[in-house]
């Protein structure tokens, strides 16, 4: 008797959660579709996926406010999936194949350079195919043809001219390295070594370290400072990069720094004050680039008042544009789905194209090729105080 | 309940395990079809952690010397198959075999210094190597490929997600019957004898030095085969796949599942991975952000109140329900 | 030359802090037999502790370095008696994966309340120079702190009747407890000294390093090499070893290569087990 009312309610409650699910495709209208995020959100590189997730959400909820995507007569609105992939490869594989093979996304967002590689080993794949939306600025990944990735910010090569021509312009010949160690620091070092050395100046010691695991950098500087540079190269996380500053000029070092671009001088800044960061070469901090984009400083005061802290990040800034193309891709694509048609999309005229005052980045075009979209890139130099903004790079025209 | 146990009883428990082993494996090989594609690869990438699990409980749980170089090993393993099938090019069968047999080889270097030191300061040592191993993947960019890493190619028949876990599974199975015949020949005997008294056992001639070496190799070449079954199924090779915390992983799922059993290494890197990929795709946003820290306190009370692992606290617990149920049926008071 | 000597004091004063943590870590290796691989966690906490008292709460460093002490004592003798203590007379290993879990709890928690690293201000901000060396003056009150602990605490064990208990203790803990010295006692004893001593590393540090969460994990893996270069539970040996390590490192980057230091720091410490499988100064086995 018992047994018969369970399975009776059994069956009731199915039809029930059957009924409101079909209930939610036909009359509703509006459908949700995920996009997948996934990024370091534990661990030592939480901020930075902490805040390209910022900046794909406020994108979302702007797309959604402003009505969505229409197609036909169904109204497609943005939810965000994220999961955290600690910086390694293995669990950003598992979950982008948890997005594409039980959330059914089809685009992901990945802002690591080393899992990049993977997810665009399994993008292509028949069935499977996802639109892989890349924010690194490795310039192997700039330049590498995969069906559909699109990488957001300048390739870090475009900066080393510019660069270079600030400090040779200083009179700096002799460098010092102390970058970080691993893969990203040591291309970087590898790239600014040539071109440095190409332009006629000399690199007068190399000290790299870990700026992931050490706590006290001295040792590294008075090795590199032994060998009287005029001009230290370093860089890597904001907060150690910024220890690195501070100890160097309590070594009594009165030269310049090129800072690497994963290192950001408004937050090396707030801890070791602007005078310590005199005569620093870097990337652009986004306060100073409000005269470019003048809807930045809009979107930094929507950014603070949604997430608190002091200022916004170019990776949220970013990661909002590019999200924001991505929508008019697959408005003009007319599809959520077709990967295909979605990435072709990009490519038509005007589409990458953002003006700076609606969105944070003023994005130039796209190369059909690549996926890579044009966004200038702009140098600084600290100079009395205050960052001076440099002439933005077209790096595409190159 | 007392039904149960009289239906046990008439069972010979022989056949009761028996019945446990093929319900398992039943359950193991039909395990494709009824979860999702998703579930496949999160179990090939637990079976191929717990081949790791069960290299190290040769030469922790039979031998008694507590290696923290199997994260580093394992990483090995991964690149040695890696860099042999892509680009040196050879064929999968041949770079399979030579893939744990380079493990094997450098395994014997370690051993051959840090296998002279006993108990914590072996435990130090082998973490040692481990740093080192990984400080030059990460510093030697023509070995670990750089930014962009090395790409595992996958051979035609292990495209699809399920061939891979029938590969894995196999190469799982493999891993455990040769296990079971060391532990059950006179070999095993030998460790297990250096692991409860390592002075008595040299008193009576065993070479221990030379034992411990072979269990250890040995194990290598199985945290090879792990190693390798990770890069068949991510693709992918990065540094840190040597990083030292990955020998603790190994070390976690051993204790964990219970050593010096053939079933613990299983249960402990099945149950445990598996817990922390639910824990993070959970939904739930503060479990998300505070897996470790739930997965920090499961380890310590497990450690506290199962010191030998979970199936070491299994097999206790039914012990003393078989003893209560005994002495209930004699007459005499339980205590 | 000069800048020879400037490594070497550098090497010093990097030596000094793994001693102070060193140290602790023998000590309670020696008297309960474990591997407390948290202890550099506790270091962790006592830095964010310093952040509190000092930033925060405003207090004067050096008054801020005893309360930092004090607090993190108390905190140690928890750990030992809900973590350590029920774990007693288990395997070896068994205490490792306790230590494990140590760690990510409290990495995790740290990290969910204050995901930025923190910076705290030096209590002197002045650099000295002499014979060409510059160095910052928080750099001297490491070097000198270190030196007035390490004599402080062998005075308390070889003076007082408490030192000489924990060493007793140490020597052979049933013995001890015939003679009817309390154990659990003065393994909580321990604890305190050890974790205050990992405090005191960490005040004197944190002006001239960032306070992140990971910050303890790296200095424990060099701690524990250096208690077992000097021998597990040897004192004379974790001053040696932590000095020794310290020097090595500052030489290895200036002279070798500093992206591999610590492939040559642990390299020295391999071949000095394969020559003593005990360490420097005959440990325990």
């Amino acid at each position: 008797m018992r047994l018969k009312a369970i399975i009776v309610l059994i069956v009731a409650l199915m039809m029930v959660t059957l009924g409101l699910a079909s209930c939610g495709e036909e009359a509703g209208e509006k459908v949700t579709k995920k996009i997948g995020l996934t990024a370091p959100l534990s661990g030592v590189s939480a901020q930075y996926g902490k805040d390209i997730e910022a900046g794909v959400q406020m994108a979302i909820e702007r797309i959604n406010e402003e009505g969505g995507i229409t197609i036909g007569d169904t109204t497609y609105v943005f939810e965000l999936v994220s999961a955290d992939d600690e910086a390694t490869p293995e669990p950003a594989l598992s979950n982008a194949q948890r997005f594409i093979l039980e959330e059914d996304i089809k685009v992901i967002f990945d802002p690591v350079a080393t899992s990049i590689q993977p997810l665009i080993g399994i993008n292509e794949k028949a069935g499977e195919e996802f639109i892989m939306m890349a924010y690194t600025s490795v310039p192997l990944y700039t330049e590498k043809v995969n069906k559909y990735m699109i990488t957001m910010p300048p390739p870090f090569a475009s900066y080393i001219k510019p660069w270079i021509t600030l400090a040779m312009g200083k009179g700096w010949t002799k460098l010092g390295m102390v970058q970080t160690t691993g893969a990203y620091g040591d291309l970087w070092g590898k790239y600014f070594e040539q071109a440095w050395t190409g332009a006629g100046g000399t690199v007068v010691a190399k000290a790299p370290a870990s700026y992931y695991t050490e706590s006290d950098f001295t040792p590294y500087l008075t090795t590199v400072l032994a060998a009287n540079p005029d001009v230290i190269f370093c860089g890597g996380p904001s907060d150690p990069t910024a220890l690195v500053i501070d100890q160097a000029r309590g070594l009594g070092f009165t030269g310049g720094f090129i800072v690497i671009d994963q290192a950001k001088l408004d937050f090396i800044a707030d801890t070791t004050g602007m005078e310590k960061l005199e005569g620093a070469i870097g990337v652009l901090p986004v306060a100073d680039a409000y005269d470019l984009w003048p809807f930045l400083e809009t979107f930094n005061d929507d950014y603070v008042e949604k997430y608190g802290g002091e200022r916004t990040t170019w990776e949220s800034a970013i990661a909002y544009s590019g999200t924001m193309i991505l929508a008019r891709a697959m408005d003009e694509a007319q599809s959520v789905d077709d990967v295909e048609a979605i990435r072709a999309a990009f490519n038509v005229s005007g589409i990458a194209e953002l003006d700076g005052a609606e969105y944070p980045v003023g994005y130039q075009g796209i190369n059909p090729q690549t996926g890579a979209l044009f966004m200038p890139a702009t140098a600084t130099i600290c100079e009395d105080g205050v960052f001076l903004e440099q002439e933005p790079v077209e790096w595409w025209k190159e | 309940m007392a039904g149960i146990v009289r239906l046990w009883k008439k069972f010979p428990s022989k056949y009761g395990k028996a019945g446990i082993i093929v319900l398992v494996l039943a359950l193991a090989v039909v395990m494709p079809w009824i979860t999702s594609k998703y579930n496949v690869r999160i179990l090939t990438l637990a079976m191929a952690w717990a081949i790791a699990a069960l290299s190290l409980n040769l030469i922790l749980g039979y031998t008694g010397q507590a290696s923290l170089a199997h994260g580093a090993l394992m990483g090995i393993g991964a690149y040695a198959f890696g860099i042999f099938a892509e680009r040196v090019g050879l064929n999968f069968w041949l770079a399979l075999p030579i893939a744990c047999l380079v493990t094997a080889f450098i395994g014997l270097l370690i051993g051959l210094p840090s296998l002279r030191t006993k108990g914590p300061y072996f435990a130090i040592v082998t973490l040692c190597f481990n740093v080192i191993v990984y400080k030059v993947f990460e510093n030697w960019q023509w070995l670990s490929g750089g930014i962009q890493g090395q790409v595992v190619p996958q051979p035609s028949f292990l495209q699809q997600r399920w061939a891979r876990y029938y590969f894995v599974l196999g190469c799982l199975l493999l891993t455990l019957i040769v296990m079971h015949f060391i532990v059950k020949s006179l070999l095993g005997l030998t460790f297990m004898s250096i692991r409860s008294n390592e002075n008595l056992a040299e008193a009576t001639g065993i070479n221990t030095f030379r034992n411990k070496l072979l269990s250890f190799v040995v194990s290598c070449f199985f945290v090879g085969l792990a190693g390798s079954m990770l890069a068949i199924e991510n693709g992918q090779l990065d540094p840190t796949i040597t990083i030292h915390l990955n020998s603790f992983y190994i070390l976690i799922f051993l204790l964990i599942g219970g050593a010096a059993t053939l079933s613990g290494p299983l249960v402990g890197a099945i149950g445990l991975y598996w817990l922390l990929d639910y824990m993070k795709k959970i939904g739930i946003k503060g479990i998300e952000e505070f897996r470790y820290l739930f997965f920090g306190l499961i380890l310590i009370i497990v450690i506290i109140y199962m010191p030998r692992g979970l199936v070491g606290g299994l097999k206790q617990l039914w012990e003393w329900m078989k003893s209560r149920l005994k002495r209930r049926k004699i007459g005499e008071v339980p205590e | 030359m000069s800048f020879f000597f400037n490594q070497l004091v550098i090497g010093i004063q990097l030596g000094s802090q793994y001693v102070m943590v060193a140290l602790g870590l023998t000590l309670i290796f020696g008297i309960l037999d474990i591997s407390h691989f948290a202890h550099g966690h506790l270091y962790m906490i006592g830095a964010y502790l310093l952040y509190i008292v000092m930033v925060l709460g405003g207090i004067n460093y050096w008054i801020a370095l005893i309360i930092c002490m004090a607090a993190l004592a108390v905190g140690g003798v928890v750990v030992e008696r809900l973590v350590y203590r029920p774990l007693r007379g288990q395997p070896h290993i068994n205490t490792f994966i306790a230590a494990i879990g140590l760690i990510l709890v409290l990495e995790t928690l740290v990290r969910g309340i204050q995901p930025k690293a923190l910076s705290v201000p030096k209590p002197i901000d002045t650099t000295l120079q002499f014979a060409g060396i510059n160095m910052e003056l928080q750099r001297l009150f490491v070097i000198i702190g270190a030196v007035v602990l390490i004599v402080l605490l062998q005075l308390f064990i070889k003076r007082t009747r408490l030192g000489t208990a924990i060493e007793a203790v140490a020597q052979d803990r049933e013995g001890a407890a015939l003679v009817g010295i309390n154990v659990n006692r003065i393994s909580a004893l321990t604890f305190a000294i050890a974790t205050a001593l990992a405090a005191a590393a960490a005040v004197l540090m944190a002006p001239l390093a960032f306070v992140s969460p990971e910050m303890g994990s790296v200095l424990i893996l060099k701690a524990f090499v250096i208690v077992v270069i000097g021998g597990l539970g040897s004192m004379k040996g974790a001053i040696v070893g932590g000095y020794l390590l310290g020097i090595i490192e500052a030489m290895a980057i200036a002279y070798i290569s500093s992206a591999y230091k610590d492939v040559f720091a642990f390299a020295v410490l391999i071949i000095i087990l394969a020559i003593r499988p005990t360490g420097l100064f005959r440990g325990r086995d």
